[in-house]
Formats: structure tokens, C-alpha cells, sequence
């Protein structure tokens, strides 16, 4: 008899177990692995770095929510070959990281399905996002991911060379160009008064600074390149302007050479060059160093956006992280739950913009906390001058490949600037035709 | 331990090509049987079929009364020698010899205690740890004999064993395995393409040419007596000079012949009805010719080479009609090269060859 | 006194040029390997600075002690382990079995069976990679350890190398044992195998180390982190590009993972040298 009681108990325990399962999420995404430094980290204004705020970002939210279980997957950047691979074998994750500039791809294979339902039942408005950030994820009027922030290429700028070389106003803010002569202007002056070259730039094996730099100053052009999404249009005196404006930086030697992007990171750091242009995602790092004693950023650093170097308008080429739902049969319960880490991840939107990315949510553009980070006032603009491809152009990934690898040789003299976007042009051109 | 070998109406074909045909051959108990011939000619697929390693096409062999073409080689009572000896390059000189025991699943100390007799007999006793790559070429050698003797078989096959072997390595171990031979009263069958092998070792030699056995008799048989122009040809250093046969005529005693080069040659021997008389030939064998005196009437032969050999010399020449001729000579010969010599022999020493190459020696009963 | 002008090898000046231009390849070759064991002995902050850090002091070992407390590396390790080890073991039974049969067993279509297993030396894991990944799924196999082995054991290098050297073994020796009462199975395990130990230890060093170098099959066959290998798992975290932050970490990791690999070559070191100069010294 006792014994029989003992089995119930445990059964009635064992379905009580069953009654409170947790609801698991599998999350894939890159930003690295840091489990060793912020594995156990809930307050997540203690974390530092893409890795290390993101990680605390899914401690809190699991604390915060004992019910459901995020189980998280972290890939090699940008980790397209594993999503292929386990959509291919329909055992993808239920949450991913995605850039803007990739979801068309998946979006328009009926890969990803839309989140407008479930940020609707958590009450997020499409309008709290910022234009730049909604854009990203909108396809054919439907959003296809949480945007979780904007990036952009930037001037980060060493004010003590600036300083050196006059080029500091007397309220201590940099003189920037604002047309092309005058970075021509202004970056001779640099490089007399301080020996070193002007700007500080990812030449050596890389492929996307170039591509962003000729984005960026055809979108100032109002040259409007992917008029046809399936067919670009490079061979216009807009496109050869920037391949000689970039062409010409560096035949004057206004711009280090032969870096890579870790060289180039750390090269800034040195004190290598007056103005690095490197993404949105540096500023906490150069920030720190910037408040410490002894390095060559001390006490004179500060960042802006590309400045408006052509006559257009102003803009800036912008891509940005967001989180999509490849398509699969997801119980009501998962939906909940991805509903309410979708609220969370948006709520502290806040704590992710400490990275140096530019907050997808407009509303934090608004705190106060966030205006007084470090220079962020500075490139708020950006919210609303970061402007994307147009969201039907598909392969970004790989036509930043083509035109990295022509802009490349075209700056460093092995092909004529003509041939150069000529064969760029053809070589995107076959590759969109043949999907 | 020695057994009888019957070997009858054995036939072996490669697709269409016929290598050997009809074979029949009895080998006594412990005989020791060279198989002798050009290479090519099936004598080591003849040995091969006994071993168990080439399928039997026709025919059957037996080994003491069992017949054992239809056995796995293992199973046939039969060791084997190797021209590349074949020993196990991994395991060591004992254990190369203990292989075939082990497998047989024979107690370890039998198979130590014939492995050590058989090592003391082959005076390899002290070469049992080794491995083969430690040994010279005829520890090796002793070592593939050894792993044969061990089997206690009823009878050895021997694949030209000796022809990996230096000329005076090999003159010695010959001589051990006709030694070996007298000890163990074993069947030995013995291939070889080398006649001084087979003079010296075989109790009998058969000579195989072109799928079947062409003579088969003791080793002075088949020298002095050749039953064919083939054998004649194949066997004795130098080779057998020939001489083309243009007529012939029945004389008191035997024939006449006439020889080309030599003139009319009459000779005492009986031939038989059916001699086929177009392209019949004589032969002479070196040392059965001899240099004439100066002024003996003979045949003459304009030397080319004098080849010395100490105890006597080989005279190579040519007759009037460009015809080769070897004389053999004392070794003090002073016959040099350029000389013409006059050569003389007794007719009776000839062997006389019909058109078909079959063989007719003086006084032959026909 | 000796002849200086007297001919030694020893002495040639060629001898002393190659044997300098050998020492800078080497150290050429070392250098990003000391290099990334040089990062790994620093702060993750003091090589956000610059990696000439490496230069100065002070170092740590807190990089390796966080892989110790880091439990998923040890898992991807153990992964890399079983896979390499599981791939090597099944190459080599494989392929020994299978170059037995190609030199020595009469079957019908040998030839061009033979002929298209060279083929497949011939044909890049590129061109067969998605056809492979779509057999797996049909079967279920993914994120498995077994799925990470698999194809890696179709090797027709190793079925080449093992039929050439089944070959080049005199069938004198098979004949031998076949007089020695031995079966087929015997001989093929306690005689010809055995002799072909060189080719086992070549076909197994490269393998081991292919499989635990392999990055792109496991990279989209092993999709749950549990099942990620070794190089899967390390690229997994770096952070976003390029790797600016918690270099120190990833460069541990990298130390780490060499290991075994390093392991391996001192103890075969002598057939990998073999293996690699073709036998020519045998």
C-alpha cells in the first residue's frame, strides 16, 4: 500500500514536472562566445562588447522569464553556410541573427517567416522602430525580423593629430571636409604638419569597406545605382567619380596602405592616422582607450558620420542586425516565447546601443542615458541619413564580394577605373541573372 | 615420408593458348626429378599444378596413391621452395619456419623441436630470432629449405631455388641439396632452366618444350643419347654442331652420308623405314671432333675465336661453307685465332637427325 | 696536415647556403605558431590595444585556465577526438579491405570498378557536398557523430595507396602461406596485412589529421553546438568579424586544439616523414 502511494506521488510529480516544462527557443547567432567572462552575468549593464552584452541580454531574459529556455547556438560569422545547410535539412534554429542585407535572400525564397503578428500581440508598434531600422527588415510590406540595430561606416578621429595639424575649431571639434576638394585640402595640410597620412583605412584583404565607401557616396550623388534591383548600373560618371576620388586618396598617400582590418583597427589606436573609417562598432573600445592614460587616443578622440562630401544630399550607406524566424511549425507556446524575448530584446535596446551600433528602437535615441554616451549625439543623424539597398536587391553578400575585389584593384592601380566597374557591373550582372 | 608422384594426362590452358598437353610422368619414392627446359616452356606451371597453385585443366595427380588435384595446396602433403624463397618478412626466422605447423595446429614444442632439428641440419641455429631482412641471400635460402623440411612432406618442390644465388653460392648449396636429398629420402621434384643443375642433381631429368615432355631419362642418358634434335641442341656446353644432310645412301654396315661441308660420312646404324630424309641433319659435339696433326688430311675450319678454360680450350670456327664449328682442345693448345685447322672424328660418334628432329645414335637398335 | 682544398661534403658552401635557407623557411614556417602562442599568454584588453603587445610583459596563463572552465571546449574536443578517431579507424579498415580486393581477388568488373574509385580522386568534396548533405537529412543522420565520420571513410586515396602496396607484395607470399595450409582470412590478416603497416601508418596520420583539421563538412552537418568539432566550435566564437575583441582567448583555444595533432606527429614523426618523401628512404 505504501508502496503504491509512493508511485502515485511520484507520478503526480512527474505530470506536475510534465505541466511546467519549459518552453525551449533554439537561438543561432555569431557575436561570439564569451560564456567563460559573462556566462552567468543577468545585469546587463555590467557586460561589455557585442559578446559580452548580448550573452547577459539572454541571461536576463531567462532569469526574468523561468518558464522558457533559450538554448543558444553561436556560429562563425556571419553563418549563412549553417543556416543554408539546416534549412536545407529543415532543422533550423527558431531564432537568428540576420543582416539587413541578407533577408531578401531568405525572405524571397519563402525561407523566413513575418514577425508583424507577434510584435503585435507584445504591443510593438512598426513605428517604434527608426525608418532606417523598419526598413531593413520590411519586405513587400511585411517586417521579416526584429531589427535590432543600424551600422554605418564612420569618421572616428584622433583630435591630438587634428589638433597638431590645425584642424581643430576652437569649441574642440574637429574641421571636417565637406566637399571633396576639401579632403584633398585638409588632408595635405594633415600629412604636412604631421608626417602621417590622413586617413586610416581597411585596404589589404578586404572587400567591404570598399564597397560601402562607393555605396555611401553614390547614395550622395542621388545616383540611384539599382534603379532595377536585378541589374546594376555602375558604368555612370557617379560611380567613376568615387572610384577616383578613392583612387586618388591614395595616390597622393593621404591614407595608410596595405592594412587589413586588424591592422587598421589597431593602427588608429596608435596613432597611426588622423581619421580611421571603420564601423560603428569600434567606438566602445576606441572610447575606453581614449579614456585612459598613455595611449595616442587619450583624451582626444571623437566620432562623427561620413560627412556629405558631394553635392546630393547627405547620406550614408547603412546595414544593421536583426533577428528573423526561419520558416517552420512553431507550438503557440514558442511563439509566446520568442514574442516576449522579441520584447526584450527590444526594450533594452538601450544596453545593445553601448556596442556603438545606432539603436533600431527611436525611442532610445530619446534617453537620457543614451545621449550621454560618448559622441552619440554626434551620429544620431544617422537615423535618419543611413539609407540601405534598395530590400529587392538579393546576394548582397556577394556583390560586396565582386565590387570589393574590382574597387581593389582599381585603387591600387592594376585595372583602369573604366574597366574596373565595367567588369563589376558585368560580374553582378551575370550573377543576378542567374538566380 | 617419400612418396610416389603420378602425374597422367595432365593439361593446362590459358584461354585459347595450350600450355602443356597430355602430361603423363611417374615419379619413383624418393627420386630426385629435375624438370628441365627453355623458359616458356611449362615447367614451373608443371610444378605449380602439383603445388596446388594453377587449376588442373585435364588429367589428374596422385601423391602416394591419393589423388591430390582436387585439394587446397595446404592439404596436399607438399612443401615448396621459391626462386624468391617467399619468406614472411615480418615474423622471424622461427617463425617463419613454425607458419605452416601453427596452422596445422600442432603442439608448440613439436613444432619448437622440429623447427630447432631442422634449423641444426641447415646450420641456421643461431640466425632463429632473426628476420629475413637481416639475412644474406643464402641464409635466406636455408631458411625457405628449412620451412619446407619442417612440414615433413611427402615431397619437396623446388622453383629454380639456386638462380638468386652467386656462381659459387650456388655450386655449394647444390651440392648441400644433393646431400640433403641422400638424408632425407625424400621425392624432390627440382625446375630448373640451368643444365648444370639438373646434370648434377637429378636422378632423372625430363625435358619439357613446347607443351609436353620431349625426353625424360637419367642425366648421361639424356646427353650421350638425345631422342631428339631439340634435346641435343638444349643440352651440353657448347651447343651441338650441326651439319645439313644432302643424300644418303644404304651402306654394308649402316649409311652413307652426304654431309654438307664434311663430304661422304658412312656410318654404323640402322634407320628405320619411315626416316624422313629432307632436312635431316648429323651432330657433333666438341669433344667428340679433334685437331688434326699438321698435314692430316681432314676438314678444314678457319678458326675465329680460341676460348681457354685451362684444361682444355673450346676452337670456334667456320667450315668452307660458313657452316659454325666448335673442336674442343688440350689446354695447351696452340691453335690461334686466323689459323686454319684440319678436324678429324670418328663417324660413329655422330647422332644422325631426320627431317622430323627425331634422334638416331650408332648402333641404335631401331 | 690536411689538404684543405681537399673535397668534403661537409664543407661545400652550397651545403652551408641550403642549410641557412632552410633555417629562415623554418623559422618562417614557426612564426605564426609562436606568434598565436604568444597572444595566447596575453590579457584579452592589453591585445585590444595592438598586437605588438605579444612583446612585452606581463603574460598570463588566465586564457588557458578559462578553457578549463569552459566546459563546451573539452565537449568539442572529445567530438574531434571520437570523429578523427572513428574516421581513421574506419579508413583504414576500409581501404585494407578494399585494396586486398582490388590486388588480389579475381571479381567480376574489377577494372572499372577500380577505375571509378580513381575517379573519385578526381572529384572535390565541392561537387559532391550538397547531394551528401541531402543523403544525410533523408536519413536523419545530422548532428551526429557518425554523420562527421561517414564520408570521410569513402577515401580513394586510401584505396589506391593500399591496392598499389597490396601489389607491390610478391604473390610468391601469399603462395607460401597458401603451402603453409593457411585460409584466405589468415593470410590476409596475420600475413599480408601486417607487412603493409607502413601504408597504415601514412593513410592513418593523414587522415587523423584531415579529420580533425576538416572544417566545412562539420561546419554545416553538425548544426547544434553540442555536436560542433573542434574548429567549428572555436571559429563559432569569435565575435563579429575579424576578431577584435578576446583574442587572447581564441588564440588558446587555437594552442589547444593543436594538441593532439601535434601529439601525433612526434610519435609518427618517422612515417610522416616517410609518408611524405614517398617511401624513398625505405
Amino acid at each position: 500500500m505504501k508502496r503504491l502511494l509512493t508511485g502515485t506521488a511520484l507520478a503526480t510529480l512527474a505530470f506536475a514536472g510534465m505541466g511546467h516544462a519549459d518552453t525551449t527557443i533554439e537561438l543561432q547567432r555569431f557575436f561570439g562566445a564569451c560564456d567563460t567572462e559573462f556566462g552567468n552575468v543577468t545585469d546587463v549593464s555590467q557586460a561589455v562588447g557585442e559578446c559580452g552584452i548580448i550573452t547577459a541580454l539572454i541571461n536576463k531574459f531567462e532569469a526574468d522569464n523561468p518558464g522558457i529556455d533559450v538554448n543558444v547556438t553561436t556560429v562563425e560569422w556571419p553563418g549563412y553556410d549553417q543556416l543554408n545547410a539546416q534549412l536545407a535539412s529543415r532543422a533550423a534554429p527558431d531564432v537568428v541573427t540576420m543582416h539587413y542585407s541578407a533577408i531578401s535572400d531568405y525572405q524571397s525564397r519563402g525561407l523566413l517567416d513575418p514577425v508583424d503578428d507577434i510584435l503585435a500581440a507584445q504591443g510593438i508598434e512598426p513605428s517604434a522602430f527608426t525608418d532606417a531600422a523598419r526598413s531593413g527588415v520590411t519586405k513587400e510590406g511585411k517586417m521579416y525580423g526584429l531589427p535590432f540595430d543600424n551600422w554605418t561606416m564612420l569618421f572616428h578621429v584622433n583630435l591630438n593629430l587634428m589638433k597638431e595639424a590645425g584642424l581643430v575649431n576652437d569649441d574642440g571639434t574637429p574641421i571636417l571636409p565637406t566637399s571633396v576638394d576639401e579632403l584633398f585640402a585638409q588632408g595635405e595640410q594633415f600629412k604636412e604638419a604631421t608626417g602621417k597620412p590622413y586617413l586610416v583605412q581597411v585596404l589589404a584583404n578586404e572587400t567591404a569597406a570598399y564597397t560601402r565607401a562607393l555605396y555611401t557616396f553614390l547614395q550622395q550623388q542621388n545616383s540611384d545605382f539599382f534603379a532595377d534591383p536585378k541589374a546594376v548600373d555602375l558604368t555612370t560618371p557617379e560611380a567613376t567619380a568615387v572610384v577616383e576620388l578613392l583612387k586618388k586618396i591614395y595616390d597622393e598617400g593621404l591614407t595608410t596602405t596595405g592594412m587589413d582590418y586588424a591592422a587598421a583597427v589597431s593602427g588608429f589606436s596608435n596613432g597611426d592616422g588622423g581619421i580611421a573609417i571603420n564601423g560603428t562598432w569600434l567606438i566602445g573600445d576606441y572610447v575606453a582607450q581614449s579614456e585612459k592614460e598613455g595611449t595616442a587616443l587619450s583624451g582626444g578622440y571623437t566620432v562623427y558620420p561620413i560627412p556629405q562630401l558631394f553635392p546630393g544630399k547627405d547620406s550614408t550607406y547603412a546595414d544593421g542586425h536583426g533577428w528573423v524566424l526561419p520558416k517552420k511549425d512553431r507550438s503557440p507556446e514558442q511563439v509566446e516565447a520568442i514574442g516576449k524575448l522579441f520584447k526584450s530584446l527590444a526594450d533594452n535596446d538601450f544596453q545593445w546601443a553601448r556596442t556603438g551600433h545606432l539603436p533600431a528602437v527611436q525611442a532610445v535615441f530619446e534617453m537620457e542615458e543614451f545621449q550621454s554616451l560618448p559622441h552619440r549625439a554626434n551620429i544620431a543623424e544617422i537615423a535618419d541619413t543611413g539609407q540601405s539597398l534598395p530590400p529587392e536587391v538579393l546576394r548582397q553578400f556577394a556583390i560586396q564580394d565582386i565590387i570589393g575585389e574590382e574597387l581593389a584593384a582599381a585603387v591600387h592601380g592594376d585595372k583602369s577605373v573604366e574597366d574596373a566597374l565595367e567588369t563589376a557591373e558585368k560580374r553582378i550582372n551575370d550573377l543576378l541573372d542567374n538566380i | 615420408m617419400s612418396a610416389p608422384i603420378e602425374i597422367a594426362n595432365i593439361t593446362k590452358r590459358y584461354g585459347a593458348l595450350t600450355v602443356l598437353e597430355d602430361i603423363t610422368l611417374h615419379i619413383e619414392p624418393g627420386e630426385f626429378v629435375v624438370f628441365l627446359g627453355p623458359s616458356g616452356c611449362g615447367k614451373s606451371t608443371l610444378l605449380r599444378m602439383i603445388a596446388g597453385l594453377e587449376a588442373v585443366d585435364g588429367g589428374t595427380i596422385s601423391l602416394g596413391g591419393e589423388r591430390i588435384d582436387t585439394l587446397p595446396p595446404g592439404k596436399r602433403g607438399v612443401a615448396m621452395v621459391f626462386q624468391s624463397y617467399a619468406l614472411y618478412p615480418h615474423m622471424t626466422v622461427a617463425q617463419n619456419m613454425g607458419f605452416g605447423l601453427e596452422n596445422l595446429k600442432t603442439p608448440k614444442n613439436e613444432i619448437a623441436r622440429r623447427v630447432q632439428s631442422a634449423a641444426e641440419t641447415l646450420e641456421i641455429a643461431h640466425l632463429l630470432d632473426r628476420k629475413p631482412a637481416k639475412l644474406s641471400g643464402g641464409q635466406r635460402q636455408r631458411v625457405a629449405i628449412g620451412r619446407a623440411i619442417v612440414k615433413e612432406p611427402q615431397a619437396f618442390l623446388f622453383d629454380e631455388p639456386l638462380s638468386n644465388l652467386d656462381a659459387a653460392l650456388r655450386g655449394r648449396t647444390r651440392l648441400e641439396l644433393a646431400q640433403l636429398h641422400q638424408r632425407l629420402g625424400a621425392t624432390m621434384i627440382f625446375v630448373t632452366h640451368d643444365q648444370v643443375e639438373a646434370m648434377t642433381l637429378a636422378d632423372r631429368i625430363v625435358i619439357l618444350n613446347d607443351r609436353r615432355i620431349e625426353q625424360m631419362g637419367a642425366p648421361m642418358e639424356i646427353y650421350q643419347r638425345p631422342a631428339t634434335k631439340f634435346v641435343a641442341q638444349f643440352v651440353g656446353s657448347p651447343a651441338m654442331c650441326f651439319l645439313p644432310v644432302t643424300g644418303m645412301t644404304d651402306a654394308a654396315q649402316g649409311v652413307t652420308l652426304d654431309v654438307e661441308g664434311a663430304g661422304k660420312i658412312e656410318i654404323d646404324v640402322r634407320l628405320p623405314a619411315g626416316f624422313r630424309r629432307d632436312g635431316a641433319s648429323v651432330g657433333i659435339r666438341a669433344e667428340d671432333a679433334k685437331v688434326l696433326d699438321r698435314g692430316q688430311p681432314g676438314i678444314a675450319v678457319g678458326v675465329k675465336v680460341v676460348e681457354r678454360l685451362g684444361d682444355r680450350a673450346f676452337i670456334y670456327g667456320t667450315l668452307d661453307n660458313g657452316t659454325e664449328f666448335v673442336v674442343e682442345d688440350s689446354g695447351r693448345s696452340t691453335v690461334a685465332s686466323g689459323d686454319v685447322i684440319q678436324i678429324g672424328f670418328d663417324p660413329n660418334a655422330l647422332h644422325i637427325f631426320d627431317g622430323d628432329g627425331r634422334a638416331y645414335h650408332h648402333s641404335e637398335e631401331a | 696536415m690536411a689538404d684543405r682544398s681537399a673535397f668534403s661534403p661537409e664543407n661545400l658552401t652550397a651545403n652551408r647556403t641550403l642549410f641557412w635557407i632552410a633555417a629562415v623557411l623554418a623559422a618562417l614556417m614557426l612564426a605564426p605558431v609562436l606568434w598565436i602562442l604568444g597572444l595566447s599568454l596575453k590579457n584579452n584588453q592589453d591585445l585590444m590595444h595592438g598586437t605588438d603587445a605579444v612583446f612585452r610583459a606581463p603574460y598570463t596563463l588566465k586564457n588557458y585556465a578559462d578553457i578549463l572552465v569552459n566546459s563546451q571546449v573539452f565537449g568539442w574536443f572529445l567530438n574531434s577526438l571520437i570523429v578523427a578517431t572513428g574516421q581513421t579507424l574506419g579508413v583504414l579498415t576500409l581501404c585494407s579491405l578494399a585494396g586486398y580486393a582490388f590486388a588480389r581477388l579475381e571479381f567480376p568488373f574489377r577494372r572499372a570498378i577500380f577505375i571509378i574509385v580513381l575517379f573519385g580522386l578526381a572529384v572535390p568534396e565541392q561537387a559532391v557536398i550538397i547531394a551528401r548533405h541531402q543523403m544525410f537529412n533523408w536519413v536523419g543522420l545530422h548532428n551526429t557523430h557518425i554523420a562527421l565520420m561517414l564520408p570521410g571513410m569513402s577515401s580513394a586515396f586510401g584505396v589506391f595507396l593500399m591496392t598499389q602496396f597490396f601489389n607491390a607484395i610478391p604473390k610468391e607470399i601469399d603462395e607460401a602461406a597458401m603451402l603453409d595450409n593457411t585460409s584466405q582470412f589468415r593470410i590476409f590478416w596475420k600475413v599480408l596485412l601486417p607487412l603493409t603497416l607502413p601504408a597504415q601508418a601514412t593513410l592513418g596520420i593523414f587522415t587523423f589529421l584531415l579529420a580533425w583539421n576538416d572544417y566545412w563538412w562539420p561546419l554545416i552537418s553538425a548544426t547544434k553546438k553540442e555536436m560542433y568539432t573542434l574548429t567549428i566550435g572555436i571559429a563559432s566564437t569569435q565575435t563579429n568579424f575579424a576578431q577584435s575583441e578576446g583574442l587572447g582567448f581564441l588564440s588558446a583555444q587555437a594552442i589547444f586544439a593543436s594538441l593532439p595533432v601535434v601529439i601525433v606527429y612526434i610519435f609518427f614523426q618517422r612515417h610522416i616523414v616517410t609518408a611524405v618523401s614517398g617511401g624513398a628512404v625505405k
